[in-house]
């Protein structure tokens, strides 16, 4: 689920990258960048409960 | 690249020297593009090692790169060239509201303010957004606060043809450049006892050299 946000946020950013217009630079302010920290978060907790499972944290 | 074009486009029509190597802008363009397609394998190669493995710590090592490392650097190259680009005449003209503005700017034929700024390379680049912003930290922030006001009012439709300047001009964008310069100082329209009145505003350099724009025909 994170590599996918983390993916859909990526293309975003590189559509911005290749040619700047208010469209993208609005989908990369308000779309890429959440999506970008949910992939985070979600990675975040997941590697935390991983930690916890194997008594390392 | 004729200089026929050249003189037709200013700004984008520079005959570039041997050796041309790109600006700056260009090359963080690329190295942008470059680290996300970098963070995009990365991500695939977790995603590969995610469903073989057993042990995800590999994964995990992944994961961390593809997740905060580059998702970092190229948001930072995604803000430097957001921000930038935005400044572009090209962005201006990207709502429908501001393309008889910028194509009187751009035609060669217009004596409006704006065009013979545009057409004498006064102004070599980003001439709407140089023109349109207050100099310094808080003019820029201003000026994208605005930026932002503006696609608010384009999405949902909440303005009026012809468009019309949110707030009174100010001189000071004007004399930024201007003032200070022998062709100002000694202009018969610019005498020692008026100068004051401009620089604190009392007098808008626009009450001699409007108009500004003149679009021929506004669309929604």
């Amino acid at each position: 689920m994170a590599i996918v946000l983390a993916a859909i946020g990526l293309v975003l950013c590189i559509w911005l990258l290749v040619q700047v217009t208010w469209y993208n630079f609005v989908a990369f302010m308000l779309v890429a960048q959440p999506l970008l920290l949910a992939a985070l978060l979600i990675f975040v907790v997941v590697a935390a409960r991983d930690l916890k499972r194997r008594g390392l944290l | 690249m004729s200089l026929a074009w050249a003189a037709g486009a200013p700004g984008e029509g520079v005959i570039l020297p041997a050796g041309w190597i790109g600006t700056t802008e260009q090359w963080a363009q690329g190295l942008g593009i470059a680290l996300a397609l970098l963070n995009l394998v990365v991500l695939a190669l977790a995603w590969r090692r995610l469903r073989r493995a057993d042990d995800t710590r590999p994964a995990h090592a992944l994961l961390f790169i593809g997740l905060l490392v580059l998702p970092i650097v190229v948001i930072f190259f995604g803000y430097s060239q957001g921000m930038t680009g935005m400044e572009a005449v090209r962005a201006c003209g990207g709502c429908h509201a501001m393309t008889t503005h910028v194509a009187d700017l751009q035609d060669p034929a217009s004596e409006s303010l704006a065009a013979v700024h545009f057409k004498n390379r006064y102004i070599r680049t980003d001439q709407c957004y140089t023109c349109h912003s207050d100099y310094g930290l808080l003019g820029t922030f201003s000026a994208k606060i605005d930026g932002l006001r503006h696609v608010v009012h384009h999405v949902a439709g909440s303005y009026t043809v012809p468009i019309k300047i949110a707030h009174p001009y100010s001189n000071i964008r004007c004399l930024t450049c201007h003032a200070g310069s022998q062709k100002f100082m000694k202009s018969d329209g610019h005498p020692a006892e008026l100068q004051p009145q401009l620089v604190l505003g009392q007098e808008s350099c626009l009450t001699c050299h409007a108009p500004a724009h003149t679009p021929k025909e506004a669309k929604r």
